[in-house]
């Protein structure tokens, strides 16, 4: 059988006792192992959150976001829109889907400031020593950043989106763990 | 009037202190995991994106009278006009620079009343909330 040069580079073989090396950067990651019929294993990226630790449930997030869904226009007398009921609804998601992956990896997690801002859109704010992190829900499928560490626009801030969970852990290393990141 | 007091009521000096009233609220002044007491960037919320403040210099009875003017128990936070006008912000994709300014804006029943506005005009979320994040 003819092996392609990138797959050979990912052949991977099992020792005496059944165990494979995938490298360090898989290290503490889970994986389901799917075996078809052809006698094919694949390998899945899983999270696996503590029970312990569950996700937010419904009902709690209900109560997190009931007063936001409370609010009417021009709630804060600054004229401000109404929270959007689609930004909410995706805010609450990806809560817990951010709580779950955070879990999962054992990156620190903390429940976020739930606000909204002129717009109706949801934010969630999380602070720490000088750094600030803002996740703007901006519809129901986009979610932009923006993280300071001072208050010099060029100089002390970053904004992006938010595509993917890895998006957020960068940002929650970030957050957490910039000490480190300088040592 | 005086030259000197029509520029008083119609310029914001660099060296004035404003006020900004917030609702003493956990929304808008909320405490984080480390128990200190943040400012939200919802503290600077506005449809208009004008941010009202008040003139110290033109409130004879201090932040008291515009936490009362507000609503009383709201907090009130202090921020120089100088320092608000050396913020400034580029648009990402069109390298538009955006100055930040304060004027005099007076109204019926409040005369120190400005407000902080952009050069040109915020007219995006993202420079916004870098503006109010600042």
């Amino acid at each position: 059988m003819k092996i392609g040069r990138a797959k050979l580079e990912m052949l991977k073989v099992a020792d005496q006792k059944g165990r494979i090396l995938l490298g360090s950067k898989y290290a503490g990651k889970h994986f389901a192992v799917r075996e078809e019929a052809d006698g094919t294993a694949v390998l899945i990226p899983v999270l696996i959150v503590p029970e312990r630790d569950a996700p937010i449930t419904s009902r709690r997030l209900n109560a997190i976001f009931a007063a936001l869904e409370a609010l009417r226009d021009n709630w804060d007398d600054n004229g401000s829109l109404a929270p959007l009921p689609e930004c909410i609804a995706y805010a609450r998601e990806a809560i817990a889907l951010l709580q779950a992956s955070t879990l999962a990896r054992s990156v620190q997690w903390a429940e976020p400031h739930i606000g909204s801002n002129e717009r109706g859109q949801v934010t969630l704010e999380w602070w720490r020593e000088g750094r600030t992190l803002t996740l703007f829900v901006r519809s129901g499928d986009q979610v932009d950043y923006l993280k300071s560490w001072g208050s010099n626009i060029e100089s002390e801030m970053e904004d992006g989106t938010v595509e993917r969970i890895a998006d957020f852990i960068a940002l929650s290393h970030w957050l957490y763990h910039a000490e480190e990141q300088k040592a | 009037m005086t030259d000197e007091a029509f520029t008083t009521v119609t310029h914001v000096a660099d060296e004035e202190t404003l006020f900004r009233a917030v609702s003493n609220d956990t929304r808008f002044l909320p405490v984080d995991e480390q128990g200190r007491r943040r400012i939200s960037s919802m503290a600077f919320n506005d449809a208009a994106r004008r941010p009202s403040v008040d003139r110290t210099i033109l409130c004879a009875g201090g932040a008291l009278e515009t936490r009362d003017r507000f609503r009383p128990g709201s907090g009130v936070l202090s921020l120089i006009a100088g320092e608000v006008r050396e913020l400034s912000a580029v648009h990402g994709s069109t390298g538009r620079v955006y100055g930040v300014d304060v004027e005099p804006v007076f109204l019926i029943d409040n005369s120190a009343h400005a407000e902080i506005f952009g050069r040109p005009p915020f007219d995006t979320d993202k420079i916004f909330d870098h503006i109010k994040q600042a």
